[in-house]
């Protein structure tokens, strides 16, 4: 494997497109219970540790960047090995493979469960998994290209559903929001951490960077693109506490679904069914990113042609998500996952930061 | 040429699949539900439903059908009442839940929570209790030119919270105050009159038990402790005896004893805050301007002394129905005002009154009351 990635010029994008790849990338499914995941340890300061973790993701986008400049024109696993070595780079390339898929299947099984709550109680999974998979083969086949615009395309269709929130908002109750900043120590660190779950889909700029025209601007734009998902993200926090009582918040499986069952519109009277089909188009970037970033990774590792390896993932992933029925198997599924990915996607970086640092020493040096 | 046609093909295979999903739901068959009443039935051992359908056929339009089903609980109402009809009843069109008064003293939470937790049943359900029984009352045939009793519900409500003569009672708001330490829901009053189903007042709730019904005069005072006046309307009466003096003659006919004014509210605010936490406390100030829009007796509004005094008559009734209602709130020891969950958002989570404290210390609650009223002007003649 070559270490240097050089990606045709007709394959590249400009960097504005990673505010999109950004945002499409990290709001997904993980957004709807979020609220009453962050109350249940943070209570009515949830907005504040909302901005906390931002800021903590806004800095391991920094690191990352940071690496992956002094690294030069390269991805993951061009770093990894270069850093560890052949074999020990390869192992923990195959890793973050088993993360990705991880994800993949996570995003599967909680959108499944959505439908089947919300639409379709007797629906197989397989039939939900395959449905969205056609899509997703259909952009890996297209190539890089197809997916930014896929993920630009859909940014536009679903960032408006941020404007719903004006009508409840205006039944917020502000008095939920006192006694502030009534918080322990204990309760801002699980906080956190339970944030740090929602916002995973960072690492999605170490496969990326190569990719992007401009790289100077790379800095600027993500960062923009992570702002965007922090602020949607804090406005969902603040409505909930504002809207549910705090016992009733509590009780809510998906707040954020629940809140659109209150708007309706003369020429559309249930949007809250609308929203969870729409939600559609929130998942499907999720998944094509995953989807690339895996077989994108076999290609770099193996050498394994994506049009190939995309198959094997549709077919495992149908079929591992067959084994979760409950809401219980699939919580501790998706718990599992999540803790993973702390260490993946916000650890990770630390661990590159000192070789990182140590290249650019001995390159001002040379 | 050859990937198109594939992903032509992707894109019609994919069509079919979700075609195929789809369960099938054609309007002549369904009977959908607008409205429904819950009563205890007669044995006192389950419930009574009466479910308002409204159907569509190809001969007439607009049927609407009344069943009556029983069960324990509301879902087995619902698929009792299933069974009673040739359409296939769905419940996404309901728009209001009627409760008569016996079940709602003895808890009508189960029955909400079924509807809450029903994904295809909107949040903005209205939530009401009926005077009558609530099969009695869902009975009602004439609903002006509304298509359904369900509708008819929904625009009687909506309109007068619009017109702020009731609160507002969506499912969400009850579940919110019901769930909130320190807060209890209230939901309009209907009953039926010649026929036809009108607002009555409120129903004050202690948990979810209904406990005392409030007719539509007093409610104005509800609302405006609730703070959520906009535009509503009251009538103050005093001792026409007080205006002797200022008296032109007019309206000088029977009941000149007494002076009644209609007074249009333009503004108002309320403002509850703790004053002292250790006996429980607080300061409850109402600003409130408005325009006299009736008046009984010919006063020279123009005249700036008799307009003080006039502010100063409303302000002590204004006063002393406020202190009357709140001590109702005390004896009842029911919530409507939130007042408990003032009081929590002032102490860290530990020291915080839980829900049976709260209803161990509510009636200790003082409250002074005061208030600040203002006639900003009085029509187009004087």
């Amino acid at each position: 494997m070559k270490h240097t990635v050089n990606i045709p010029d007709q394959l590249k994008f400009r960097a504005a497109y990673l505010f999109f790849v950004l945002y499409t990338i990290m709001v997904g499914v993980g957004f709807v219970p979020y609220p009453r995941d962050v109350y249940e340890v943070a209570g009515q300061d949830s907005w504040l540790i909302v901005i906390l973790a931002g800021i903590l993701v806004h800095l391991v986008m920094m690191i990352i960047i940071f690496c992956l400049k002094s690294y030069g024109n390269t991805d993951l696993h061009g770093i990894l090995q270069q850093t560890f070595g052949r074999w020990i780079g390869k192992l923990i390339g195959y890793l973050f493979i088993i993360y990705f898929f991880l994800v993949y299947v996570t995003i599967l099984m909680k959108y499944t469960e959505f439908i089947r709550t919300f639409i379709f109680p007797s629906i197989a999974e397989w039939v939900v998994a395959a449905l969205c998979s056609f899509l997703v083969v259909y952009c890996i086949y297209g190539g890089i290209r197809a997916i930014i615009g896929t993920s630009f395309i859909f940014y536009l269709l679903t960032f408006w559903l941020n404007f719903l929130f004006f009508e409840p908002a205006t039944l917020m109750d502000f008095n939920n929001f006192q006694p502030m900043f009534d918080i322990d120590s204990k309760g801002v660190i699980q906080g956190i951490q339970i944030t740090a779950y929602t916002l995973l889909g960072i690492e999605v700029i170490w496969m990326l960077y190569p990719y992007v025209h401009n790289q100077k601007r790379t800095m600027l734009y993500s960062q923009l693109g992570i702002l965007g998902v922090i602020l949607s993200l804090l406005s969902g926090v603040v409505i909930s506490i504002g809207y549910f009582a705090p016992n009733q918040l509590i009780e809510q499986i998906w707040p954020i679904l629940t809140i659109y069952k209150i708007i309706s519109f003369p020429f559309f009277e249930r949007f809250d069914i609308f929203v969870v089909s729409f939600w559609k188009f929130i998942i499907l970037p999720n998944l094509i990113f995953y989807a690339w970033l895996i077989t994108r990774s076999l290609k770099r590792v193996n050498n394994i042609k994506q049009k190939h390896s995309i198959w094997v993932v549709v077919v495992l992933s149908s079929t591992f998500i067959m084994f979760f029925k409950s809401r219980e198997a699939i919580n501790q599924f998706v718990e599992i996952s999540a803790e993973i990915g702390i260490y993946f996607v916000y650890v990770f970086p630390f661990l590159i930061l000192p070789f990182a640092i140590y290249r650019r020493i001995r390159g001002a040096n040379k | 040429m050859k990937h198109k046609i594939k992903s032509i093909l992707l894109i019609l295979l994919t069509t079919l699949l979700l075609a195929g999903c789809a369960e099938e739901r054609i309007l002549e068959e369904l009977g959908i539900i607008t409205a429904y009443g819950l009563d205890i039935n007669e044995n006192g051992d389950g419930l009574l439903g009466s479910i308002a359908t409204y159907q569509f056929s190809q001969q007439r339009t607009n049927e609407n059908q009344l069943i009556f089903s029983t069960g324990r609980t509301a879902r087995e109402v619902y698929s009792n009442a299933d069974s009673k009809t040739a359409k296939q009843l769905v419940n996404g069109q309901l728009r209001a839940g009627l409760f008569g008064q016996e079940l709602a003293r003895r808890g009508i939470m189960p029955y909400v929570d079924g509807l809450m937790r029903n994904p295809l049943i909107s949040d903005s359900v209205y939530i009401t209790v009926t005077d009558l029984p609530a099969y009695d009352v869902i009975n009602a045939t004439d609903f002006e030119e509304a298509p359904n009793i369900g509708t008819y519900i929904y625009r009687l409500l909506e309109h007068a919270i619009v017109n702020e003569n009731v609160v507002q009672s969506t499912m969400h708001e009850f579940v919110k105050n019901f769930m909130k330490v320190g807060a209890d829901p209230v939901v309009p009053l209907l009953t039926k009159e010649n026929d036809k189903i009108i607002i009555r007042g409120i129903g004050l709730f202690q948990d979810d038990r209904l406990v005392e019904t409030v007719d539509i005069f007093d409610t104005f005072f509800y609302r405006l402790i609730l703070d959520e006046y906009e535009r509503a309307e009251s009538r103050f009466t005093f001792p026409a005896d007080d205006y002797e003096t200022d008296l032109n003659n007019y309206g000088q006919g029977e009941n000149n004893d007494q002076l009644s004014v209609s007074v249009h509210q333009i503004r108002s605010n309320t403002d509850i805050k703790l004053a002292d936490a250790s006996d429980f406390s607080f300061d409850v100030d109402i600003t409130f301007e408005g325009r006299i829009t009736e008046i009984t007796l010919n006063l020279d509004l123009s005249d700036p002394e008799i307009l003080k005094k006039l502010e100063e008559d409303i302000k002590e009734q204004l006063e002393d129905k406020v202190n009357e209602i709140l001590a109702k709130t005390k004896e009842l020891n029911v919530d409507p005002f939130g007042i408990g969950a003032l009081y929590n958002t002032h102490f860290k989570k530990d020291e915080q009154l839980s829900a049976t404290e709260m209803r161990e210390n509510y009636p200790d609650f003082q409250f002074n009351v005061n208030a600040d009223v203002k006639i900003m002007r009085y029509g187009i003649t004087e």
